[in-house]
C-alpha cells in the first residue's frame, strides 16, 4: 500500500513516540526485575545467582540511558532531517532495542535457573511489543531470535556447555531429552503463533488507520482548497464593491455634480449601507478563509492583552453609545502579567467580535461588562451582557459558520454569522478555549481562557 | 502652479472618480492603467505625487512599481523620482497589514501612505495633502 507522504510522516512520528513509550516501559521493567530478584532470593530464598542478576539489571539501566539519549539526540528538531533516514533509523532502533531485551532476558533466565525458571513466558511480551513497533517481517525475525536464544540456552545447558544453575533443589537438574525437546517445541511454536496473531491484528488496525488517515488528509486538503476558492472569489467581489462604494461616497458628497433632491440622497445612503453590509460579509469571508488556510503563517510575539482589550473596547464605543449602551472594562492585576504569546491583530479581532456581539444583542440603555484577569496559569477574558440571550438548544451551534440564532435574527438583520466562527478559530489557534453561558432575556457571558504557557506555537 | 498627480490603477471607474475628486481641489491629473504605462508616464508627466494601486496585471505589480521608483538601481532612469511621494491604495485585506515607510529596506514597503479600499473621498484627499506637505 502506497502511503501519502504526509501519512508516512505521521507514521514515523507515531513509531518514534512508541519507541519513547517503550523506553519508559523498560524503566518499569528494571524495577520489576529488581523487585522479583530481591523477593525471590531474600524472602523466598530461591537459589538464584543474585549478583549476576543485578549486573544484568545494571546493564539494562545503562542500555536504557543510552537508548533514551540517542532517541532524544537523533529525533530532536536538529537531528536527522531526511524523512526516509528518520524512518530507517527508527526501525533499526526498535529492532535493536527488542533484540537487546531478548538477549538480556536470556541472561536473566540463565542466571535464575534456565529451564527451571517459569519466567520464559516473558519472551512473549517482547514479541507482542515487536508487533506494535515493527512490521510482520521484522516481528517474525524477532520471534526467531527469541526462539534461537532460548533454545540455545536450554540446549547448551542440557549439553553442559553452560552451567545449569538449578533453583529447585528437590528437582533433578536435568529434565531428560524428551522433556527438554517438549519445552523447546512449545516455546518456539508459541513464539511464532504469537507473532502471527499479533501482527495480523496490528496489520488490520494499521490498514484501517491508514484509510482513516488518508481520508482525513483528503478532507483537510479539500477544505483548504475550498477556502482558497472562497478567498479568490471574495477578492474578485471585493474590488468592484469597493469601487461602487467609493463612487457612491463621492456622488453623495457632491464631487461628481450636486445631488440636491432629498429623496435621491436618501436612496444613495441606503445603497451605501447595503454595499457596506455586503463588503463586511466579503471581508468576513476573507478572514475566515485566511484563518482556515493557516493564518498566513503568523509569527507569535509577546502581546499585552490589556492593551489589546482597550483597543477593542475603543472600537466598539461609537456603536455602543449610539444605542446608549455602557461598556465597563476592568483589568484586574498588573498589566505586565497579562501577557501571552500570540498575534495582537488576531486577538484584537476576537475581542472585538465578542464585544461587538454583546453590544449588538443588548437592549437600548443596557450595559456590557468586560474583565481581564489572571487565574491559575491562565489569563481570562470575560464579556457579560444583559441582552437577548441565546436559546439553550442553539448554544452549541453559535460557533458554526453562518449560524445566527433565531433570536439574533429577530433582533437585528445585521450580522453575517461568521464573526463567532472566526473568533473560535483565532482562540484555538492560540491554544486557548472559548466558552459561553447564556439565558434568554437575561444575557450572555463569553469567556476566553488563554494559557500563559502556550504550547501550540511550539508544535507548529 | 498646481501640483501634478499621477494615478496608476487598472480600474477605470476608480481612476475617473479619483480624478473628479482631485480636480475639484485643482490638482492636475494624469492616469495610467498598469505599471509599465505608469512608469512611462512618470518620465513624461513628471508628477509631484503618485497614487498607486497594488493588484493590476499581476497581484504585486504596484509593489514592483514602488520599488523601482523608491529603490532605483544606481544609474536607473527613475533615480530622479525617488523622492516623489507615493500613496498606495489597495483592496488587500486589512488583516494582511502591510508595513509602509518612506525609507526602503527589505522589510518595508517604500510608500508614504497606504489606504485600504474601500476608501472615502476625504481620506484620499487627506492622504494626498499630507504627503505633498512633506
Amino acid at each position: 500500500m502506497a502511503y501519502a507522504p504526509k501519512g508516512f510522516e505521521i507514521r514515523i512520528f507515531e513509531l518514534i513516540s512508541r519507541i519513547r513509550w517503550f523506553i519508559h516501559l523498560r524503566w518499569a521493567a528494571v524495577l520489576i526485575v529488581a523487585a522479583i530478584v530481591a523477593f525471590a532470593s531474600r524472602i523466598l530464598k530461591v537459589a538464584i545467582l543474585e549478583r549476576q542478576l543485578y549486573v544484568c539489571v545494571c546493564v539494562m539501566i545503562a542500555g536504557n540511558i543510552i537508548f533514551a539519549y540517542s532517541l532524544k539526540k537523533l529525533f530532536s528538531p536538529h537531528g536527522i532531517e531526511n524523512i526516509k533516514s528518520r524512518a530507517h533509523t527508527a526501525v533499526a532502533m526498535a529492532n535493536f532495542q527488542i533484540a537487546f531485551d531478548l538477549v538480556l532476558l536470556t541472561a536473566l533466565i540463565h542466571f535464575a535457573g534456565g529451564i527451571d525458571n517459569p519466567f520464559n513466558f516473558y519472551y512473549m511480551f517482547h514479541i507482542a511489543l515487536a508487533s506494535m513497533l515493527l512490521n510482520r517481517f521484522y516481528c517474525f525475525i524477532q520471534a526467531a531470535l527469541a526462539s534461537v536464544l532460548y533454545s540455545s540456552l536450554i540446549i547448551f545447558e542440557y549439553l553442559k556447555v553452560f552451567d545449569h544453575h538449578a533453583i529447585y533443589s528437590s528437582l533433578p537438574c536435568n529434565y531428560g531429552s524428551l522433556k527438554t525437546a517438549g519445552v523447546l517445541t512449545a516455546f518456539t511454536t508459541s513464539a511464532f503463533i504469537m507473532a502471527y496473531i499479533t501482527t495480523s491484528v496490528s496489520e488490520r488496525l494499521m490498514l484501517k488507520e491508514n484509510l482513516l488517515l488518508e481520508t482525513n488528509l483528503k478532507l483537510v486538503e479539500l477544505d483548504s482548497k475550498k477556502s482558497e476558492f472562497v478567498m479568490m472569489v471574495a477578492h474578485e467581489i471585493k474590488s468592484p464593491l469597493a469601487t461602487v462604494q467609493f463612487m457612491l461616497k463621492s456622488l453623495h458628497e457632491g464631487y461628481g455634480g450636486k445631488v440636491t433632491d432629498e429623496k435621491a440622497l436618501e436612496t444613495i445612503t441606503k445603497i451605501e449601507n447595503r454595499a457596506a453590509g455586503l463588503l463586511k460579509l466579503v471581508n468576513d469571508l476573507l478572514d475566515m478563509s485566511k484563518i482556515k488556510t493557516g493564518f498566513g503563517a503568523k509569527e507569535f510575539k509577546k502581546v499585552r492583552l490589556a492593551e489589546i482589550l482597550k483597543k477593542a473596547v475603543e472600537n466598539n464605543k461609537i456603536r455602543a453609545s449610539a444605542s446608549s449602551i455602557e461598556i465597563k472594562e476592568a483589568v484586574l492585576g498588573k498589566e505586565e502579567e497579562l501577557v501571552i504569546d500570540g498575534d495582537a491583530e488576531y486577538i484584537e479581532n476576537s475581542f472585538f467580535n465578542v464585544i461587538s456581539n454583546a453590544v449588538k444583542y443588548s437592549n437600548k440603555g443596557g450595559a456590557v461588562e468586560i474583565s481581564l484577569e489572571r487565574a491559575a496559569g491562565n489569563v481570562i477574558f470575560k464579556c457579560k451582557d444583559r441582552g437577548i440571550g441565546i436559546p439553550a438548544n442553539e448554544l452549541s451551534s453559535i460557533f458554526d459558520e453562518f449560524h445566527r440564532s433565531s433570536l439574533a435574527k429577530k433582533h437585528t438583520s445585521e450580522g453575517t454569522g461568521v464573526g463567532m466562527a472566526i473568533t473560535k478559530r483565532i482562540v484555538e489557534y492560540h491554544g486557548a478555549t472559548i466558552g459561553v453561558e447564556s439565558e434568554v432575556d437575561a444575557g450572555t457571558i463569553f469567556t476566553i481562557t488563554f494559557p500563559l504557557e502556550n504550547k501550540m506555537n511550539e508544535k507548529a | 502652479m498646481s501640483k501634478k498627480i499621477l494615478i496608476i490603477d487598472d480600474d477605470p471607474d476608480i481612476v475617473e472618480t479619483m480624478k473628479t475628486i482631485l480636480e475639484s481641489r485643482s490638482f492636475t491629473i494624469e492616469t495610467a492603467s498598469n505599471g509599465t504605462e505608469g512608469l512611462e508616464k512618470v518620465k513624461s508627466f513628471n508628477p509631484d505625487l503618485i497614487i498607486l494601486d497594488v493588484m493590476m496585471d499581476s497581484i504585486t505589480e504596484g509593489f514592483h512599481v514602488s520599488y523601482k521608483l523608491r529603490a532605483p538601481e544606481p544609474e536607473s532612469e527613475y533615480a530622479k523620482w525617488s523622492k516623489v511621494p507615493i500613496v498606495m491604495v489597495s483592496a488587500i485585506n486589512t488583516t494582511s497589514h502591510f508595513k509602509y515607510s518612506p525609507q526602503t529596506d527589505s522589510d518595508y514597503l517604500p510608500v508614504d501612505e497606504f489606504l485600504n479600499k474601500p476608501i472615502e473621498p476625504a481620506t484620499l484627499l487627506a492622504a494626498v495633502e499630507k504627503s505633498l506637505l512633506k
